[in-house]
Order: C-alpha cells, then sequence, then structure tokens
C-alpha cells in the first residue's frame, strides 16, 4: 500500500510552536487540523517524518497528537492511518503517551 | 644438527597461541576504545542537560523570550537525539525519561503568549530540576552497569554472550 509521507519541517515549519492557533502561526492546533484530521477521516495512510524541524516543544506534541483523541479519535484509528518515523526515540514514547493518556 | 621441524617456531601450535593471543589483545583494545567514546558521549550529554535545566529554569521565571524558547527546544533536540543513538549501544529506558525531561520543560507556560515568570518554587521549577536529575542519574547508571561490573558478574556475562549470543 502507498504511503503519503509527510516530513514536518519541509511540509509545515522548520519552527513548529505553541498548542492553539492563538499561540502562533505554526501550532500544534493547525498541524492536527490542515494535516492528521483529513488523513484519519480520508483514512488515507500517513507517515509522519518529524525530524529535520529545530525541535518539538511538548505543548505542540500533546495539542497534534493528544488532541486527536480529545476529538473523538480511539488510537486504534489514529495508529490505524498515521505512523511516525524519527531517529529520535523519545519523540515516540512521548506521542505515544499523549494518545494512550490524553483527556486523562 | 637440531632437526628444524622441532623448533617451537614452527609449531602449529605456536603460532595458533600467538594469532589467539593477538585477536584477544585487539579486543580488548577494542573494547577499551569504545568504553572511553561513550564515556565521553556520557559527560557531553550531563552536561547539556545541566545547561537546559539551568536555561529552562531562567526562562520559566522570567518573562516571555521568543529566543530563549527556540534554543531550549534546539538545545532539547540535540540532547535527545544523542541519548538515542547512545541507547543504540546500551539497553535502558533512557529514550523515556529523555521525553520526562522535555515534556517538564515544555508542556506548560512554553511557546505561548499566556507565558508567565513562574517563583522558583512553582512546582514546574521543581519538575525541571527533578527530571534533569532522573536523566542524568540513569545515564550514569546505565553506564556503569555496562562497563564497570563486578568480576562475577563480568564472567557471568562473557558466558551469558558465549552460550545466548547475547
Amino acid at each position: 500500500m502507498n504511503q503519503d509521507v509527510l516530513n514536518i519541517a519541509e511540509k509545515f515549519s522548520r519552527y513548529p510552536a505553541g498548542r492553539f492557533n492563538s499561540d502562533g502561526p505554526y501550532s500544534g492546533e493547525k498541524f492536527r487540523d490542515d494535516y492528521l484530521v483529513p488523513a484519519i477521516k480520508g483514512k488515507k495512510s500517513l507517515v509522519v517524518d518529524l525530524d529535520g524541524t529545530r525541535g518539538y516543544g511538548s505543548s505542540f506534541l500533546e495539542e497534534a497528537f493528544g488532541g486527536l483523541v480529545r476529538a473523538g479519535y480511539t488510537k486504534e484509528a489514529i495508529l490505524s492511518v498515521i505512523t511516525l518515523k524519527t531517529d529520535d526515540d523519545s519523540l515516540l514514547l512521548e506521542i505515544m503517551d499523549y494518545i494512550d493518556n490524553a483527556g486523562h | 644438527m637440531q632437526d628444524t621441524s622441532s623448533c617451537g617456531l614452527f609449531y602449529p601450535g605456536t603460532w595458533a597461541v600467538i594469532i589467539i593471543g593477538w585477536v584477544f589483545v585487539d579486543h580488548l583494545n577494542n573494547q577499551r576504545e569504545t568504553r572511553k567514546e561513550i564515556r565521553a558521549r556520557v559527560d557531553q550529554i550531563q552536561t547539556w542537560i545541566m545547561e537546559i535545566a539551568d536555561d529552562a529554569t531562567s526562562y520559566h521565571t522570567s518573562d516571555r523570550d521568543l529566543s530563549a524558547e527556540r534554543k531550549l527546544k534546539s538545545q532539547i533536540a540535540r540532547t535527545t537525539k544523542a541519548i538515542s543513538s547512545l541507547n543504540l549501544m546500551i539497553d535502558s529506558s533512557l529514550p523515556y525519561l529523555a521525553f520526562q525531561f522535555r515534556n517538564s520543560i515544555s508542556l506548560h507556560n512554553f511557546d505561548t503568549p499566556d507565558h508567565k515568570a513562574l517563583s522558583l518554587t512553582d512546582e514546574i521549577i521543581e519538575n525541571i530540576a527533578g527530571a534533569a536529575q532522573d536523566l542524568i542519574d540513569a545515564l550514569e547508571n546505565t553506564y556503569t552497569k555496562k562497563y564497570h561490573l563486578s568480576t562475577a558478574d563480568t564472567i557471568k556475562s562473557i558466558f551469558s554472550r558465549v552460550l545466548f549470543r547475547k
């Protein structure tokens, strides 16, 4: 199955920052709504490549990925569509933790 | 005249001992070099963690500074990636503690216009110090477990590797 690859640094921003749109133009909320939600709604497999940015704040990651669960998508629905790719193991653990514990 | 075939130099066993000895010494030298490289890497990462914890404390106890936010994210990314690459050689829970460290700094009161200067006794500041110390300690413990085992543990480890090819 063909998977689209979304490199955040190239397609979104090298400087993702903030939780909400009110925090800045490249927030976790914007990333979630512009890229993740459409992929899940369309059930279109998406590889999210996290490498290449100048780093992430946890608030961005929590809103982008944990926010999906709060928006009503189950962990299974999220992971059936989205695959994470990075050299940094801590980012994978962090995002999975937010998906597991969002709203708790 | 002495028969040269009986000279020790020409015994196959002598050469076998020499070659095995050379391979063994070479292996030990390589191990020592690897250990030194990892020690230097661990020292460097521990220094970075302390610097980040200081910078993060300064950031959270001051008015919002956009350049400090960017610098912190970049410093954290460099450090957590370095820890991940270290983890290829040392099996441990370091990436989890690295995530906790980033989380302590940048989940709340970060990357937002609502940023406030906190007091030094605020929970966020205490969590940053705690997460930094946990990560530094874990790096040290992981290194110690791998390279400074007791003699009994070393022998056990060698047998375990030979028998189970770990």
